[in-house]
């Protein structure tokens, strides 16, 4: 590679590569008991990226909209199950 | 940026980023038990099984299913719950072969769902690199393999099935958002609402066919008003190569 970032295995087998891997970082994760709502996800530093949710509960992945100001996103939970959810930029 | 590490793909995409976590791969969750269908005539549930995974650290984690190339036999995850400061339950629904209780419903007898776990990093390992964010919290450790979100799958609304690339061992990422539901009159006197939930499951043909199909999940007789029929709504799932993982 020419630029960029890879990351290999202990055994030497290319695991990642920053340029041609698919987007979506990972950049907060909250749980949610059950029930609770008004979890708030903010991301002010990538404001202008597309975003979704990553989340075993339904809808699995959200796609966001983000704002020309403060990026949020509030979730609850309605479930009885807790809950996981990550937020990904691309 | 004025400090810290930021890459992106030749789209332009985020691919790592310090001040965002990169998860790592943590391992598989363990079988622990096995929850038969409940009820009676009624109402009546289906059984799951119960998954448990404990964890390196304190952080969240997040969970892909295993697709079993087995097509009309399906699984999902139903939740992952923490239940203590570093372990988890995951709850699995999984069509099985068995079917019991007052209406026919499903409990799998399978332990073998395979549910692979990545999380936020929690210590570095000695030797590798890794990455802090601007406020010290560590955010990566490259020892560790990243989750790789191989391709996003979309299903429109009421699309059962789609096509997703070639894999050797698929693992996913989200949910079926499948929960129909059905209101039958039976016109029987008392309660004459029979009403059926489904819940929704991965199903894979082994290839790249891709199908989200129904389980029974709870059946009730009820004096009305029946349930709201719900179809099977849009959703978008992650897909991840976990071949080679251990």
């Amino acid at each position: 590679m020419a630029y960029g970032l890879q990351i290999l295995s202990n055994t030497g087998t290319l695991v990642w590569d920053s340029t041609t891997v698919n987007g979506g970082l990972v950049v907060d994760l909250k749980e949610f008991a059950p029930g609770v709502s008004g979890g708030v996800f903010s991301y002010p530093n990538w404001a202008g990226h597309s975003a979704f949710l990553i989340t075993n509960d339904s809808p699995s992945l959200v796609s966001l909209s983000t704002s020309s100001g403060m990026p949020v996103v509030t979730v609850a939970n309605s479930s009885t199950e807790g809950r996981e959810y990550a937020l990904a930029v691309l | 940026m004025a400090y810290g590490i930021t890459c992106t793909n030749t789209s332009g995409q985020l691919t790592l980023d310090s001040e965002g976590f990169l998860l790592g791969y943590l391992g598989k969750a363990t079988f622990v038990s096995l929850t038969h269908a409940s009820g009676d005539s009624i109402f009546s549930q289906a059984g799951y099984a119960t998954y448990g995974f404990t964890s390196p650290g304190t952080g969240s984690i997040v969970c892909a299913l295993g697709l079993r190339a087995s097509g009309s036999s399906g699984a999902r995850i139903e939740s992952v719950t923490r239940t203590g400061s570093n372990t988890w339950s995951i709850r699995v629904i999984d069509t099985g072969t068995v079917t019991e209780g007052y209406n026919n419903l499903y409990w799998t007898n399978l332990t073998n769902a395979t549910i692979y776990v990545w999380g936020v990093p929690s210590s570095v390992s000695g030797y590798g690199a890794a990455l802090y964010n601007s406020a010290g919290v560590l955010t990566a450790d490259l020892t560790k393999r990243p989750m790789i979100f191989t391709e996003r799958v979309s299903f429109a609304d009421n699309v059962m099935s789609t096509t997703m690339g070639s894999y050797v061992k698929p693992a996913i990422v989200g949910h079926t958002n499948s929960f129909h539901n059905l209101a039958t009159d039976t016109g029987v006197g008392g309660t004459p609402w029979f009403n059926t939930q489904y819940k929704g499951v991965w199903e894979w043909d082994g290839s790249t066919t891709l199908t989200r199909g129904d389980i029974l999940n709870t059946a009730d007789h009820d004096d009305g008003p029946g349930l709201t029929t719900l179809g099977h709504a849009a959703t978008s799932v992650l897909i991840i190569e976990a071949n080679g993982l251990p």
